[in-house]
């Protein structure tokens, strides 16, 4: 709590590989969310990317289709 | 929260995103011009060029839409810069959103210590894993039945972020047997083959088509990781810091 600018960034270090025990008691800190929250969050952000990421990529609508057709073909998404 | 979420998954598209545009429209865009100039040139390929034609075997509710003989594209030129552009930052924000959306559920936090990380998954499991079984092709390549290796892909993106996320969460010794299985199953399975058959497109221009974007992928996938993380960082440090303004 003395030290909210270091504390993220410790948080992190060790969230992106290792993980578990010493990770929830840093977050309740102040940057971790409840179950709930994050399960609304990412089913919301899950929902809107998905419909992004098959609207230009995956789309067979000739208009979708034809206006993302380059960044289909950039992106290896399988085209035509 | 969910803003916070938003805010950082959106600057972080619209970052690398605009950064893959532009190399999308110098390195890539130019390779696709240029392929399809060779379109129809072969007898037979400008079969595989037109997707109206796959379409018109399977999918009957589109075959309308595709049975116009003048169909919509965007003018090349501008129109055609900026539909690109304007697709590409789509796509970005959608990988950024499921990106977001992964660490969420899986309560590991996109920060600028491991944005690097979540970025270099992102490009393992949305674009090195399924350009393993479907390199990038380019307009009038021979490719197999569209929505099968749409199917494939998507198996493949999911099956390597599964992998990914579960070594993320642990190191145990069976997780690394699983991830290996989640990697390789896709790729024992197999892509949907290609036909057979010869392509009008010459061959460096599909070697460099296929360089380029897997590049241009990684520096998009690298930096989309990173700036996350760091916007993510900053939102953080605001939060934490507001309280503690007021307290003391």
């Amino acid at each position: 709590m003395h030290e909210p600018g270091a504390e993220p960034i410790v948080y992190s270090a060790h969230g992106g590989c290792s993980m578990n025990t010493a990770t929830t008691t840093v977050s309740n800190s102040g940057l971790s969310l409840s179950l709930s929250q994050r399960l609304i969050a990412g089913s919301l952000a899950l929902m809107l990317g998905l419909t992004l990421l098959v609207g230009t990529g995956f789309a067979g609508d000739f208009r979708l289709h034809n206006g993302a057709h380059d960044t289909r073909h950039a992106m290896g998404f399988p085209c035509h | 929260m969910i803003r916070n979420l938003f805010f950082a998954a959106l600057v972080a598209a619209f970052c690398a995103g605009l950064v893959a545009a532009t190399i999308q429209q110098f390195r890539v865009v130019p390779l696709i011009l240029h392929a399809e100039t060779f379109e129809g040139e072969a007898g037979h390929s400008h079969d595989d060029a037109a997707p109206a034609d796959h379409a018109h075997a399977e999918a009957t509710p589109a075959a309308h839409d595709h049975g116009d003989a003048a169909q919509w594209a965007p003018a090349d030129g501008f129109e055609r810069t900026a539909y690109t552009t304007l697709a590409t930052m789509l796509a970005a924000a959608g990988f950024a959103l499921v990106i977001g959306a992964v660490s969420m559920f899986a309560n590991i936090p996109i920060t600028f210590a491991n944005g690097f990380v979540w970025g270099l998954a992102g490009y393992l499991a949305f674009s090195l894993a399924p350009a393993f079984g479907l390199p990038p092709e380019l307009p009038g390549m021979p490719a197999g039945d569209l929505a099968a290796r749409q199917l494939w892909w998507g198996a493949t993106a999911l099956s390597t972020a599964g992998a990914c996320l579960l070594l993320a969460k642990t190191r145990a010794g069976w997780a690394f047997a699983v991830a290996a299985a989640l990697v390789l199953v896709p790729h024992i399975v197999g892509a949907p083959a290609a036909p057979d058959e010869a392509s009008a497109v010459p061959a460096h221009l599909a070697t460099e088509f296929a360089a380029v974007t897997l590049g241009a992928s990684m520096v998009f996938w690298l930096l989309l990781g990173t700036i996350f993380g760091k916007v993510n960082d900053v939102l953080a440090h605001r939060s934490l810091a507001q309280p503690a303004g007021a307290t003391a």
